[in-house]
């Protein structure tokens, strides 16, 4: 019986450190602090990253900041986030900087890059990390408390 | 000349404004060269050598006046051998205003010489790293028509909603195109002298792409009227022409494929022009399916088939062939084409692009089939092309 009880207990253990991991690799959406809307459903952050929403309710720019679409985390994040492929988000950007119709998101080289552009410029948006959070910084859509 | 004038003085007007207001402004371009041949054909030369026509330089400027109002524009240098006139030309120019948002519905009216947005490629059509091919299917993209269908002078609404259903696009514009004088010997003969224009063209498209984005499906409808002015002493009378044509689009994403198609029906009925008393009217019937396999994210594959008859009553072209007592061949009455290509991003923003294309009839090099394109081009024949291009 108390090796049962011993076992459960490493297993209880092994299963919440595997969690924990699971949480610190999940991708979350940050804002910078100054974007005060709140109402960020996932569809409307997909057209914010897809370039179709342009400007927050107030007015304010939304400057988008993004990895190399070659990188895997951002594969990855088109997927899990934004229920699209790289390639598809990519033609989207170019349909839109060449028509004329809005900006590409900025490309940063890596994600430390990534969350302090966020960190430090006004209306922007992007991704990292759960545990790679900076002050002036904050979690939106799912993942926000 | 005069519409390179033109095209100087707004993008000088525009680069102008830069100074003013810097910080708003923003602008993006794109520059490519390739090699070119076609084979038994003078689709790209005439004399069927590789060739270095193949350029294409393109500058987009936004100026934005605030967050509702902007001021876009885009100037393109082009050189496509035959295909279409050398030179440059001021493909958009129009302010951007963003509506106030309506029961969930987000629209952008432009007005100015805006783009045609109603086709899967028609927004990009010369901006290289946005075409899965140089040479786009030319049943639906005939590079013969590239002035007239690139967009138009007048008005253009884009409306979106998105919600967990998909999302819904909606545009709908009204206009009319400036034509060139070798635009007009394609639409209509290759001796005219005098002057076509096009009354209007209005269009309107839907789209809608469900929540998963895995696909995207599309309608559109244009519906356009020509006139034709003959110059003093020619042989040919007024004439008109009138255009209507319904298409759906298809497209499909997945992690290694992706698969894009658009298949049309166009009726057209012409009056006048060669003789007073002159009618006659055919109905086209045409599209393409292209599926691109991607192999990693800097390189992909892609195959595809092209198709266009030019009267689907004549689908072998045999009754065009005798009505015209055989100045015009019965493969000018039909066009099928197949074609390979990869590309391969051999740097950010740098890209090699080669294809392929195995073609078999003439009918979209001209609508018409009448002018020297045509006549020097055999039943069957090929055409290949490599480019490198950078954007920015």
């Amino acid at each position: 019986m108390r090796k049962c009880l011993f076992l459960f207990l490493v297993l209880l253990q092994i299963s919440g450190q595997v969690l924990a991991q699971a949480n610190s690799d999940e991708l979350v959406i940050i804002t910078n602090g100054s974007v005060k809307q709140t109402n960020l459903t996932p569809v409307y952050l997909r057209h914010v990253f897809s370039g179709h929403i342009q400007h927050w309710d107030s007015g304010d720019k939304i400057k988008v900041f993004v990895l190399a679409p070659t990188e895997q985390v951002h594969q990855t994040f088109c997927q899990q986030k934004l229920k699209m492929f790289s390639y598809q988000l990519e033609r989207l950007w170019s349909q839109l900087t060449y028509s004329g119709q809005g900006e590409p998101p900025v490309i940063v080289e890596s994600m430390g890059e990534l969350v302090e552009s966020v960190s430090t410029t006004p209306g922007a948006i992007g991704y990292t990390y759960a545990d790679q959070l900076m002050t002036n910084t904050m979690i939106v859509g799912e993942g926000a408390k | 000349m005069k519409a390179n004038l033109i095209t100087c003085s707004l993008t000088c007007a525009l680069f102008c404004c830069v100074s003013v207001h810097g910080q708003e402004f923003s602008w993006h371009g794109y520059a490519s060269q390739g090699l070119v041949q076609s084979k038994n054909s003078e689709f790209i030369t005439d004399d069927n050598d590789i060739s270095t026509q193949l350029t294409e330089i393109g500058l987009t400027g936004r100026l934005q006046l605030s967050s509702k109002v902007a001021v876009v524009g885009q100037a393109v240098y082009l050189n496509g051998g035959n295909r279409f006139d050398e030179g440059g030309r001021l493909d958009f120019l129009f302010i951007d205003w963003d509506l106030p948002e309506t029961y969930g519905w987000k629209s952008s009216l432009h007005i100015g010489r805006f783009k045609n947005r109603h086709w899967l490629y028609s927004s990009t059509r010369d901006v290289p790293q946005t075409r899965p091919m140089a040479v786009l299917p030319q049943s639906v993209y005939s590079d013969s028509l590239r002035d007239i269908i690139i967009g138009s002078d007048g008005i253009d609404l884009q409306v979106l909603r998105y919600n967990s259903f998909g999302t819904w696009e909606i545009n709908w514009s009204y206009g009319n195109s400036p034509i060139r004088g070798e635009t007009t010997r394609t639409l209509f003969a290759p001796d005219a002298r005098g002057k076509a224009k096009q009354d209007f063209v209005h269009q309107i498209s839907a789209f809608w792409q469900p929540d998963l984005m895995n696909w995207r499906m599309g309608f559109s409808f244009l519906d356009s009227d020509f006139v034709y002015e003959p110059a003093p002493n020619e042989r040919y009378v007024p004439g008109s022409s009138s255009i209507q044509r319904y298409m759906l689009s298809m497209s499909y994403f997945s992690s290694n494929w992706e698969i894009n198609s658009e298949v049309f029906r166009e009726y057209q009925q012409n009056r006048g022009g060669f003789f007073d008393g002159f009618s006659s009217s055919r109905t086209a019937e045409g599209g393409y399916i292209h599926a691109r396999y991607i192999i990693n994210p800097t390189t992909s594959v892609v195959i595809g088939v092209d198709t266009f008859d030019r009267d689907r009553d004549d689908r072998n072209g045999r009754r065009l062939e005798q009505l015209t007592m055989g100045l015009q061949p019965a493969f000018s009455g039909y066009m099928d084409s197949a074609m390979i290509g990869a590309r391969w991003d051999i740097a950010p923003k740098w890209r090699v692009q080669g294809e392929h294309q195995w073609v078999k009839g003439t009918a979209t090099l001209n609508l018409l089939g009448s002018d020297e394109t045509v006549v020097g081009t055999n039943e069957y024949w090929q055409m290949w092309s490599i480019q490198v291009m950078h954007w920015f």
